[in-house]
């Protein structure tokens, strides 16, 4: 439970083997290969170049080819297995069979023909669509589209606007000839359609007359047949359009039946993309490469087994002090303190050179979450969805489940020690059956009751979880050979609070020896005199006063303020079991058993799923601004080795 | 003046500050869970699969409501509304229940709406960096725990004073 120790592994090979070696290192999965960086001007490394031979590119279209297919699978396919599906298990071999990767190919293919063929029926229908709205004004009119003037009469087809008094019209055209004809065909929004016919005789001041009033022509070249006959036919080409992209569909929802070889290519593909990166990183001459990168110390037994076959020549070393930064971190926990990742990835890892915080946070974490949820009923479902989703989902990262379930077991002992389950749900349920019933759940305190023992216990755990900070902050300096800056900073303000402690009981506590108080006093002393003298001794002059004067108010709000954060623990805990009872209460005023349990089981779904937010982010708070605070040297790189990752298989290993 | 209060009695005081703890703790989560709302619907436009993150954090201004619940719960309590016999109130005692709900009324009113900004403030999280968004989430939590100290004084207050 510590650290990982990483050594700096350099490793050259040759340039056939590359491939291979690449793949061999990636199913071992433990080394994380290193950007090349200014260290090129070494005279032997500035003839290696960096390579890129494509197979990068090629291996990211590929992978983007077929998430596309398979997201356009998904939209047609509603049958999707959910989120509890479980993940089916193969072996390597089976991971990169290239059985199954043709299969997906193909089906990959055909999903990206189909849906091209789509686009394109989807495109030709738009058209006739288009095409049919164009001739609907025209429905009503029973004359050849085509139809067009002869020798004798004039024939146009046009619009004229939506208010256009025909009687009117009629008149004033009644005067000029009555050599013509206005067949109208239809309305809609913007204009009437007409189809006017008159003798070429009158056509001129005819036609001006109808301009005059609005009149335009309309086109409507290239149909032949009157508008209901050519209508017919569009409706006929939809028709059958609509049958080819049902077709289409229906051949992309047959490739369904690929879709596991599909994901498992998938998998495949993003392998290759990740070993391919790797292969960009290496500094490569024509017959042989260089790789710098960090393996784990207990991994090099098994890396020496792994590259005994191939031509290389490699070495390991401890990274130099200098170089820590570079180091990637792995933490190395055990089955209970790795739930703890989620909080120590999402603040940030720690140092090479500094402390896993898991082993330390993991009891504190664990026991405040308790705590603030504190109720049976809540401790029983919490673990009850961890235990389903650890052991039948099996997400690929755990840890987070595994947090719900310690804490959930937290949770029940607070619950059981509060007396609590959904809130006061059975007290209140057996007051509905039997009026008479008295029955109080058996605890050792109540959040109501016992709320100042409560609030003071609070503020006792927090103090200790800081008390614990502090003494992981001398030990590492003390390991660090800086035992003086533990000695006048933490250690002077134990000696501080000591001393208060000791004044404050001699002088509260009834019959305490008046020793008490003296010796209090003195060491109160002693600790102030430490803090002057040896927290100030790096600050010259009148920098002397500034500095004391700033450990002093740093110190003491800082102790004051961290502490009396931990009264949350309380609050949430209160806050918590009478909301709960607020929706038992309520559902219990209506007398009825039913309408109680709807009730109180949507109140109590809605605080529990209240309390896990913010239980979470309140003791993640606690953690890491009043835990981590103390000690805490953040800022390392996570260890990233080149391994097989995949999200639809779990691998399971082979012996080999 | 005293006749004034005299006629309502204490109980109506108290009732007035149990009142105010719910509805301006709940002015309050309303504001902030809505402009944190109304920021998510942007971000849930462009990346539906956002939702759960962003529900999350406007969730979190949304407890200052609960906890005006339970100052009203722990005054009903005291009262004895739900034991059937209601306590009798002199004017005084009914201005100290009164006055006890007020920590929590104005801190919750106004920690609600702070911690809105915040949430609102870390939508732009999600949006840009969805794999961080819990830090938006602690940001929220420290406005979070004025509204818990509001919510201690106030249960403290109404708890530790005899009838």
């Amino acid at each position: 439970m510590a650290i990982v120790k990483m050594k700096r592994l350099s490793l050259v090979g040759m340039a056939p083997d590359r491939e291979e070696l690449l793949r061999r290192l990636q199913s071992l999965g433990c080394v994380e290969v290193e950007e090349p960086d200014g260290e090129a001007d070494e005279e032997a490394l500035s003839l290696l170049t960096r390579t890129d031979d494509g197979a990068l590119a090629a291996a990211k279209a590929e992978a983007a080819a077929l998430s596309a297919a398979l997201r356009i699978l998904d939209r047609y396919d509603k049958e999707k297995g959910g989120l509890l599906k479980t993940r089916p298990q193969i072996s390597e071999g089976e991971l990169f069979d290239e059985e199954a990767a043709l299969e997906a190919r193909q089906a990959a293919q055909t999903i990206d023909e189909q849906e091209r063929r789509l686009a394109a029926i989807a495109a030709e229908e738009g058209r006739l669509r288009t095409q049919k709205e164009a001739l609907s004004p025209w429905l009503e009119l029973d004359v050849p589209l085509e139809s067009s003037s002869t020798k004798d009469v004039a024939v146009v087809f046009g619009t004229l606007p939506v208010r256009t008094d025909w009687d009117a019209l009629g008149a004033e055209l009644g005067a000029l000839t009555d050599l013509y004809e206005l067949e109208r065909a239809g309305r809609d929004r913007d204009a009437q359609y007409l189809l006017a016919v008159c003798h070429r005789s009158v056509e001129e001041p005819f036609f001006a007359l109808l301009k005059e009033r609005g009149f335009v022509r309309a086109t409507l070249r290239g149909w032949t047949g009157t508008a209901k006959e050519n209508t017919a036919v569009i409706e006929k080409k939809l028709l059958e359009l609509s049958g080819q992209a049902e077709d289409a569909r229906n051949v992309i929802l047959s490739q369904r039946e690929h879709r596991f070889a599909m994901e498992r290519y998938q998998d495949r593909l993003s392998q290759d993309v990740q070993r391919q990166e790797v292969k960009g990183r290496l500094l490569s001459s024509q017959a042989a490469f260089f790789l710098r990168g960090w393996v784990p110390e207990s991994e090099v037994h098994s890396l020496e087994q792994a590259l005994s076959g191939y031509v290389c020549a490699w070495e390991t070393a401890d990274p130099a002090p200098e170089d820590y930064p570079e180091v990637p971190v792995k933490l190395k926990n055990n089955l209970f303190t790795r739930s703890m990742n989620v909080i120590t990835e999402m603040y940030s890892l720690p140092a090479y050179d500094g402390v896993d915080p898991n082993p330390l946070m993991a009891p504190f974490f664990i026991l405040f979450f308790g705590m603030m949820l504190a109720d049976m009923g809540y401790g029983i479902l919490m673990v009850a969805a961890s235990l389903f989703v650890l052991l039948r989902v099996r997400p690929k990262n755990s840890a987070f489940m595994e947090m719900i379930l310690w804490c959930g077991i937290s949770t029940f002992i607070w619950g059981a020690l509060s007396g609590g389950f959904f809130g006061d749900f059975i007290p209140q349920l057996l007051s509905i059956v039997d009026p008479g019933s008295t029955f109080e759940m058996p605890a050792l305190f109540t959040p109501l009751d016992d709320i100042v023992v409560i609030m003071i216990g609070s503020l006792v755990l927090g103090f200790l979880q800081i008390l614990t900070g502090m003494t992981v902050s001398v030990v590492k300096k003390t390991q660090e050979g800086e035992f003086l800056d533990a000695l006048f900073g933490e250690i002077s303000w134990w000696i501080v609070l000591l001393g208060l402690g000791l004044m404050v009981s001699g002088m509260m506590v009834a019959g305490a020896p008046a020793v008490l108080t003296t010796v209090g006093q003195g060491l109160l002393i002693v600790g102030f005199l430490m803090l002057a003298l040896g927290g100030t001794r790096k600050a010259r002059g009148f920098g002397k006063v500034t500095s004391f004067v700033g450990i002093l108010y740093n110190g003491v709000t800082g102790f004051f303020s961290d502490t009396l954060s931990y009264i949350r623990l309380m609050a949430l805990m209160v806050s918590g079991s009478v909301i709960a009872q607020v929706f038992n209460t309520l559902g219990a005023t209506f007398g009825n058993v039913v309408l109680f349990l709807i009730i109180s089981l949507l109140g109590n779904a809605l605080n529990l799923a209240l309390s896990l937010l913010g239980g979470y982010v309140h003791d993640l708070r606690l953690q890491c601004l009043e835990f981590f605070g103390r000690f805490y040297k953040e800022g390392g790189k996570p260890y990233n080795p080149l391994s097989i990752q995949t999200k639809y298989v779990d691998i399971i290993k082979e012996e080999n | 003046m005293e006749g004034f209060f005299a006629s309502f009695g204490g109980i109506g005081l108290a009732y007035l500050g149990a009142a105010l703890a719910v509805a301006l703790c709940c002015i309050g989560s309303a504001k902030g869970t809505g402009m944190t709302g109304e920021a998510a619907t942007g971000v849930i436009a462009e990346a539906p699969e956002s939702f759960s993150k962003c529900m999350i954090l406007q969730v979190l201004p949304g407890t200052q409501g609960l906890y005006g619940i339970v100052a009203w719960f722990m005054v009903l309590l005291k009262l004895n509304v739900f034991g059937g016999s209601m306590v009798q109130l002199t004017v005084s005692q009914g201005l100290a229940i009164f006055c006890a709900c007020l920590p929590i009324a104005l801190g919750g009113l106004l920690s609600a709406i702070a911690q809105g900004r915040v949430a609102a403030a870390s939508i732009n999280i999600v949006a840009k960096r969805p794999e961080e968004s819990t830090k938006g989430i602690i940001l929220c939590g420290i406005v979070e725990f004025y509204a818990i100290l509001s919510l201690v004084a106030t249960i403290l207050l109404v708890l530790m004073y005899q009838l």
